[in-house]
């Protein structure tokens, strides 16, 4: 070659390929050899640099951090916004941007998204804290008058707010109203922007969840709740009355729930009773009564509502609330993209799924950060099919009460809480420990068998599951999985070989199914999907947690249980309208579901086949930990979904030192 | 017949040295030769080779646990030689119970835990046999039907070729990840869907590369030969043509590994819950994603990524060896 | 020249037409899954359970025209494309054209800074390692290039992201997205502004540039490599040309031929593997939005995306053809 060897020859003198050679054969090689000798047993294992696990054995469940737990109260700490200091757009991220099921207000399932509709749509009643389960009126103008019997209530007066009216595009400058997907509502729904909600609406919205005529009767999902409501009748314009088939306790959760939204009739296409089919364009039919309007929802990358300035403001209109132009919640999953948009102070409050360590890093080295902490109310559970629902037929092996026990001894909760969530978990009971008022004491749960997590404890637990599943025949036992979220599938593996050792079982290698199939091949006969392990959504009231599932014919009783005792308490449950009372008919329900005897005072040697003891398997929930800048005034945190219309009291403090930086 | 009458002179000529075949080179030294010429290679062989390690094992090959049953992958494999405990042996603290999650590196865990307090380096060495086994079965059959397809077109030409390009355009006008993510969302998680996803979408690029060779192999003189002596085009094709083209597809087939191993990872970070759980690199990866070493999980991420990082390295490198040394035009001089 | 071209095109549409047919028979296979989650079947309901349940997915299956014969089907799917109609997604209930259109943009910007990334790193790399063949600095940039190829994509960006985060102290803009052009297919209706849309295109660019810069490296490097073995080259050293001369007047411009054909390729994989880095770094691109929809089996949005990325891709070798045609005069004869 031309050129010069010079260089060439230099490096070549310097590196030759053997030497190269020699030195990647040495390095490898001893890589190789440190792998395998590895280097002898024993020994601590040593912790990472952070924070070492609470000692678990005996102590806590709440995760590794005590609870500083906060229990939802909206009352609670309210300031009012100081003149000058409305304005600004919220911003968080979060699954609300996310169009899963469906945009009926009525009919979804999905709580990220009925969130939107909550900032957009009033209910009669709303929950000011999901713990100590109170509500308040909402499009109410008070709580419900009983008439009669005040001990076995089956009538009530509710009167309505007066002067409520819905959304109107052209209350809004035309810069913010041409961000409305809303904004042509007056050409689509001549009469409806603008005008007031009347007893025309409400019986409207209630009637369509229980009219067993429309061809979409099966997708509501609630009905079981509003048929309760045998008659709805509208007194006047204002004032609507309510006869239930008897004394229902749960009334006032039903007018409160998260569905129990009050939509305007126009919106809806009367004979296919939905707002979307073909060309129906759904965003534009968002039209209700909240504190915002509905902006725009971009699948899977924001969503976007504004301030309505005509809103009626509960109790106190001279607030001039909502403070906020609107918000924005933005789809992003992403831990570390999360964080990074919070440490720029692009979002406002960012919280941490499934590993959220870094929060608790963000938090030490900002202490001047808020912290928010709670439980949620959704929560992990198995479903067996007990009964075939259609035949009655018995389904083995899940028929068997001892292997259903024996899987909840042997099922490990403390494996699924340190893995799942990195200890950050409560354990769940047949009512989950979010809803403090009608949930079994932790300190009584924490001493039922499979609950409990000492070392000599946990030996006699296993102990009784292997002979348990002996007993029962040790069959092969095979799981189904849900694919979403996506740490349950994650976690198959570990749970599955818990079992296997445990019982000394014999599981085979488990299915992994999107919910869909989940759904059908529980409500299919035995051979079909006999054992489930998914996510439940969160539910408020007692009787949602445990009415629907173990009530003979009950609408999510896949396990075709049908247990008289248990029918009886549940009844009860129903009726009884006695706080305190009702809590203890609840705890025997609870108590019973987990093969205890009613008074707790040990558990139930044989079980009846008929026994719905363990149909349902409930191993934990998770604890979120989220952040805040100081700047965001009174924010709160719910275990559920759909409280967005709190973002009416929300305001952003200009004159905190941590706002600047902070743009729009 | 001068013999007696002569005395003995030393020859002029040397005596005739026994003749004999050259020796061959004994396969130490052709290993040695290869290696000298090629370190890179070399290098990128002895990668591929731990990686075998990792995957093979026998039944009675035990470091560690014993007692525990070894993970089949549907058929009897034992626990890989390089792995030190099981794959899915949770470790507890002795005192407080609960699982050692996501620990630093110890003595007892080279590379620490991932977040079931499970071995991180035994679920490294375990994952390799799930990437492998992908690996080899989607080449397999990209590799076989791929060749097939590129064979038979270039062979035959004309407008068959033509249709069949075509053909094999559209398919490769599919974006292939989102195919991947479709055919793994029509089934429940299996090793068998993922295996055929990634072959189906692998089968263009090899009939590609195939076909060009062959465009040119089938000029040469050989070819002509045997079709003159009455071979059919099917004996031709196999026997003839389909030797000479070996090299290639030995190219292709090792390049093509490191391809599909970042495919399986990227799959797994889109949707998890579509693949199957058994311990993957891309799994693994998928989990601890965010962190970088010294974090704890750092090491597992570290674990998982320079494992997809080597071995995606170590076939690449054998590969280019094995066509620098296989292709006579690429020879230094 | 000219009739060339015409067979290209016309082949070309063909293959656009079997595109078509395959996405809707591989999105047919089983309707029965998106059915029953259409129908909201995700919890559980058990109450008169089989009938109700029958009648929401036949309700459901109406409504998305999954209850016609498949000819019928298949009939109605080639008319509405021909048209330009695409549907509208079964999830969020948008108009597929509109949202492809809006989201093209983006994907199609981020593509093409890959590609520019990519080749800017290859060249000069690609040419250095080629004429110092099995030196050092091969050696090492070839490691360097391949241990990049190795690295999966998503790892390097989120260190990246987080890096600049906490030790740069610096977030791009990931919650404004700005377009860079003001003309479709860049316009997705956010507004211009050249420099937010480079603060958040520039950091996924050299990610994902990396790894495809190392594949094309790499490949050019060996297409040197043969090129620099050709008498043509050999008479070059002889003339007494000077080196630098040789390399880019003679062996480069042939030998990045077959490089345009690779890239041409290699946009297909840039396409796909965008959704990674979309999803990391929040671009709203179609990545996103079309992985979630094949997880549901939305078929509208999956139809309309796979059927436009394979047209542009089409178009794409199709205009590479052309080029190559005219660059090497004897594929034109041949």
């Amino acid at each position: 070659m031309a050129e010069s060897d010079y260089w060439k020859n230099f490096w070549r003198g310097r590196v030759t390929r053997r030497r190269l050679l020699g030195g990647v054969v040495l390095g490898g090689s001893g890589l190789a050899a440190a792998s395998i000798l590895g280097c002898g047993g024993g020994g601590t294992t040593s912790n990472n640099g952070k924070k070492s696990p609470v000692p678990g054995g005996n102590g806590t469940f709440w995760g590794d951090h005590p609870p500083d737990i906060e229990v939802s109260d909206a009352r609670r700490e309210f300031m009012p916004a100081p003149d000058g200091m409305t304005g600004g757009m919220l911003r968080f991220t979060g699954f609300d941007a996310l169009v899963f099921d469906t945009y009926d207000p009525h009919l979804t399932q999905f709580g990220p998204l009925y969130s939107g509709h909550s900032a957009v749509f009033s209910k009669l009643y709303k929950y000011v804290s999901h713990e100590a389960q109170i509500s308040e009126p909402d499009l109410a103008d008070g709580m419900p008058e009983v008439i009669g019997d005040p001990n076995a209530p089956t009538e009530y007066i509710i009167h309505l707010r007066k002067g409520v009216k819905f959304h109107d595009p052209a209350s809004v400058p035309a810069n913010v109203r041409d961000k409305l997907e809303t904004k042509d509502a007056d050409k689509k729904f001549p009469g409806l922007p603008g005008r007031e909600l009347t007893a025309d609406d409400v019986i409207y919205s209630f009637d369509r969840q229980k009219n067993a005529s429309s061809p979409r009767f099966a997708l509501f999902y609630r009905s079981s709740q509003y048929k309760t409501m045998q008659k709805i009748e509208k007194i006047d314009d204002y004032t609507i009355k309510i006869t239930t088939d008897g004394p229902v306790s749960p009334l006032l959760h039903f007018l409160a729930d998260t569905n129990a939204f009050i939509i305007p009739q126009e919106v809806v296409d009367k004979e296919r009773d939905t707002l979307e089919f073909p060309h129906s364009e759904p965003q534009a039919r968002m039209i209700g009564t909240g504190p915002f309007m509905w902006g725009k929802l971009t699948n899977l990358e924001a969503i976007n509502v504004y301030r309505n300035p005509d809103w009626f403001g509960w109790d106190k209109p001279e607030l001039g609330r909502p403070y906020l132009d609107g918000y924005t919640s933005f789809f992003i999953v992403d831990n570390a993209t999360n964080e990074s948009l919070f440490r720029g102070k692009k979002i406002d409050v960012a919280g941490g799924s499934g590993d959220p360590s870094w929060v608790f890093d963000i938090k030490d080295e900002m202490p001047e950060l808020e912290f928010l902490r709670g439980v949620v109310s959704g929560w992990v559970n198995s479903r067996f099919k007990v009964f075939d629902n259609l035949t009655g037929a018995p389904c083995t092996p899940w028929t068997d009460p001892r292997l259903r026990r024996a899987v909840h001894l042997a099922a490990d909760r403390q494996q699924a809480m340190d893995f799942i969530w990195a200890g950050e978990a409560a354990l769940c009971g047949p009512v989950g420990p979010a809803i403090s008022k009608w949930a079994l004491p932790q300190d009584e749960l924490r001493k039922i068998p499979g609950y409990r997590f000492s070392q000599a404890d946990r030996e006699e637990d296993l102990a009784l599951a292997k002979q348990l599943y002996e007993q029962a025949g040790s069959p092969e036992l095979q799981f189904t999985f849900a694919d979403q979220p996506s740490y349950i599938p994650d976690f198959a593996p570990a749970f599955i070989e818990g079992l296997r050792q445990n019982l000394n079982a014999n599981v085979k290698k488990q299915v992994i199914s999107p919910y869909p199939g989940i759904a059908e091949g529980l409500l299919k006969g035995c051979d079909q999907m006999v054992a489930s392990w998914g996510f439940d959504n969160g539910w408020i009231d007692l009787d949602d947690w445990v009415y629907p599932y173990f009530r003979t014919g009950g609408p999510k009783n896949s396990f075709g249980v049908s247990d008289p005792d248990l029918d009886a308490l549940l009844d009860a449950e129903r009726r009884e309208f006695d706080e305190d009372k009702r809590r203890e008919i609840g705890y025997q329900i609870q108590r019973m579901i987990l093969g205890m005897k009613p008074d707790g005072s040990g558990p139930v040697d044989t079980l009846a086949p008929t026994s719905a003891a363990f149909a349902r398997l409930d191993y934990a929930t998770l604890v979120t930990a989220g952040v805040s800048w100081p700047y965001f005034k009174n924010r709160y945190t719910f275990p559920w979904f759909g409280n967005n219309h709190w973002e009416a009291n929300v305001w952003l403090d200009k004159d905190d030192p941590t706002y600047s930086g902070r743009e729009g | 017949m001068q013999a007696e009458d002569q005395p003995a002179q030393p020859s002029v000529i040397a005596a005739p040295r026994e003749w004999t075949l050259p020796k061959r080179p004994s396969v130490a030294a052709n290993i040695w030769k290869f290696t000298r010429r090629k370190p890179l290679g070399a290098l990128g062989m002895l990668i591929v080779i731990t990686m075998l390690a990792m995957t093979l094992g026998t039944p009675k090959a035990s470091f560690g646990t014993p007692d525990l049953p070894s993970r089949p992958l549907g058929f009897e494999l034992g626990k890989p030689w390089l792995a030190r405990y099981d794959a899915e042996k949770t470790f507890r603290d002795e005192s407080t119970g609960r699982i050692r999650r996501y620990n630093m590196p110890s003595a007892d865990h080279i590379l620490g835990t991932d977040k079931g307090g499970r071995d991180t380096y035994s679920r490294m060495v375990f994952a390799a046999r799930r990437s492998l086994f992908i690996g080899l079965w989607a080449l397999l059959f990209a590799t076989v039907i791929g060749t097939a397809v590129g064979v038979v077109s270039a062979y035959f030409r004309g407008w068959f070729d033509t249709i069949v390009q075509r053909i094999m355009d559209s398919f490769q006008a599919f974006p292939a990840l989102l195919i991947l993510i479709l055919l793994v969302s029509l089934r429940p998680p299996s090793l068998t869907v993922l295996a055929f996803g990634l072959g189906f979408v692998g089968v263009t690029s090899v009939q590609r590369i195939v076909r060009g060779v062959v465009l040119s192999t089938r000029e040469q003189p050989f070819v002509e030969a045997a079709r003159v002596i009455g071979a059919t085009d099917l004996r031709t094709m196999v026997f003839h043509i389909l030797p000479n083209i070996m090299a290639p597809i030995i190219v292709v087939f090792s390049i093509g590994l490191g391809a599909v191993i970042l495919a399986e990872a990227a799959l797994s970070f889109l949707v998890p819950g579509k693949v199957p759980q058994d311990p993957s690199w891309g799994i693994m990866l998928q989990q601890t994603r965010d962190h970088l070493p010294p974090d704890a999980e750092g090491y597992h991420t570290l674990a998982a990524g320079g494992a997809i990082a080597m071995s995606v390295l170590g076939f690449n490198l054998a590969g280019d060896a094995l066509r620098d040394v296989l292709d006579p035009r690429l020879r230094v001089g | 020249m000219q009739q060339y071209i015409l067979r290209r095109v016309l082949l070309n549409l063909l293959v656009i037409y079997f595109v078509a047919t395959l996405v809707f028979l591989l999105l047919r296979i089983d309707t029965n899954y998106v059915v029953t989650q259409r129908a909201g079947q995700t919890q559980v309901q058990a109450s008169g359970s089989q009938d109700s349940t029958e009648a929401a997915k036949a309700l459901v299956r109406k409504d998305l025209g999954l209850d016609k014969p498949i000819l019928k089907q298949y009939w109605k799917y080639l008319k509405d494309i021909a048209q330009g109609d695409l549907g509208e997604s079964f999830q969020a209930k948008e108009n597929v054209m509109t949202e492809i259109g809006n989201r093209l943009g983006p994907s199609l910007e981020l593509g093409l800074l890959q590609v520019i990334v990519a080749l800017v790193i290859a060249v000069p790399i690609g040419i250095i390692s080629a004429i110092r063949q099995d030196s050092l600095v091969d050696y090492v940039l070839r490691f360097v290039a391949i241990a990049f190829l190795g690295i999966p994509v998503f790892v390097l960006a989120i260190f990246v992201l987080r890096g600049s985060a906490i030790w740069l102290h610096y977030t791009p803009p990931l919650t404004t997205y700005k377009d860079l052009f003001p003309f479709p297919p860049f316009e997705t209706g956010r507004g211009v502004d050249i420099g937010t849309n480079l603060q958040i295109m520039f950091m996924p660019a050299i990610v994902g540039g990396l790894g495809t810069g190392a594949i094309i490296m790499r490949f050019l490097r060996s297409q040197m490599l043969e090129v620099m073995r050709q008498d043509y080259v050999r008479t070059a050293w002889a003339k007494g040309l000077r080196e630098r001369v040789i390399i880019m007047r003679h062996a480069l411009k042939n030998a990045l031929i077959p490089v345009l054909t690779v890239v041409g390729l290699l946009l297909g994989t840039i396409v796909s593997g965008n959704v990674i880095l979309e999803t990391i770094f929040n671009i709203p691109g179609i990545g996103l939005w079309v992985v979630n929809a094949i997880g549901n089996l939305d078929y509208p949005v999956v139809q309309g995306v796979v059927l436009v990325v394979a047209v542009t891709l089409v178009f794409v070798n199709l205009m590479v053809d052309i080029a190559y045609a005219w660059l090497d005069p004897r594929i034109r004869y041949g």
